[in-house]
């Protein structure tokens, strides 16, 4: 016999994220989800961003996922916020389930913004809504400048995108201005912030975004 | 690899709809995939297999069906396929689209024995 299903696979994990994102709502608390590749400046990014926000009375809170090891959450200690750790043992990416836990364990009515650093990995993040409001593609340009046009969904899924590393641009041969085109074909309303990621970050534009859509969380 | 995990979603709903049918063997599950899913089709294939080892699935042929990108423009409602990641209204050259197909990953049907 033959049964006709029409059945979300997905559909698990998307309602565990809308519930998510409704306690989030509930809290008036901003997660954002960087995706980038191992090695894109993720961490970094997040060191820069959290001292800054510090700077502006924002509190912050950091969900770490890993494949194995503590090093990243480890070197975001000194800044005395909330961290938890998900060793996801091997998987590639993060689910809305292992968010609740995370969630769960951290202290919402204190806390602004929540940082998710996924799983360094260009593909399966993108595909798994963990109940973020936006998804943000950390690129370097080490990386080369063919990383949109190669791993499209991210790009198109991220609600801003990080060019990182910029300093050392003229030392590849990083095509800025067909990595622009393919990012601008893929999503043009997406803003670009450029950051240095060692001296002179250059973090402003990008707190500025943030500024904002915490706002329009908070008033949602 | 979020095939496998895909995988491990699609043999939870599996097995709900075998329940709910009293199927005792599963021949052919059919899903629907949206292009921007970027599901590899024999990694697909092999992370269905491994899941559905040693259960009444196992052995079952696993279609997909590619589901083409389609948008339409906010501003000047025209409706277009997406081709080599250009999600740029070809008539007035606006980004802001939605999405009309090309998102989906969907049990579409399946075939067994009662």
């Amino acid at each position: 016999m033959e049964i006709t299903v029409m059945k979300n696979i997905m559909g698990a994990n998307e309602e565990k994220a809308s519930e998510l994102r409704a306690l989030l709502k509930d809290k008036k608390v901003l997660m954002v989800n960087l995706i980038g590749s191992p090695g894109a400046g993720k961490t970094t990014i997040l060191e820069n961003t959290i001292a800054a926000l510090k700077e502006k009375n924002y509190s912050a809170a950091v969900i770490e996922g890993d494949v194995a090891t503590d090093r990243d959450a480890k070197r975001l200690q000194r800044f005395d916020i909330p961290i938890t750790l998900i060793n996801t043992d091997g998987a590639c990416h993060l689910e809305a389930l292992s968010i609740e836990a995370s969630l769960a364990g951290l202290e919402l009515d204190k806390i602004d913004i929540v940082f998710i650093e996924n799983v360094g990995n260009l593909v399966c993040p993108a595909e798994f809504d963990i109940g973020e409001h936006a998804k943000i593609a950390v690129v370097s340009v080490t990386e080369g400048d063919d990383k949109p046009s190669k791993y499209p969904l991210l790009f198109r899924e991220a609600e801003a995108v990080i060019l990182n590393k910029t300093d050392l641009e003229k030392y590849t041969n990083f095509n800025r201005q067909s990595f622009m085109t393919d990012v601008k074909n893929l999503n043009g309303t997406a803003p670009l912030f450029e950051m240095a990621s060692m001296d002179k970050p250059n973090i402003e534009p990008w707190l500025g975004w943030l500024e904002n859509k915490l706002k329009s969380v908070r008033e949602s | 690899m979020h095939e496998l995990s895909i995988a491990g979603s699609l043999f939870d709903i599996l097995q709900n709809i075998a329940k709910e049918n009293n199927l005792k063997k599963i021949y052919k599950v059919t899903i629907l995939a949206g292009r921007m899913r970027q599901i590899v089709p024999t990694a697909m294939e092999m992370a269905f297999t491994a899941v559905t080892a040693g259960s009444l699935a196992e052995g079952a042929k696993l279609e997909i069906e590619v589901v083409p990108i389609k948008m339409r423009c906010v501003s000047c409602s025209e409706e277009f396929s997406v081709w080599h990641n250009i999600y740029i209204c070809p008539s007035c050259e606006s980004a802001k689209l939605e999405l009309l197909q090309g998102d989906e990953l969907i049990v579409k049907n399946i075939e067994g024995e009662d």
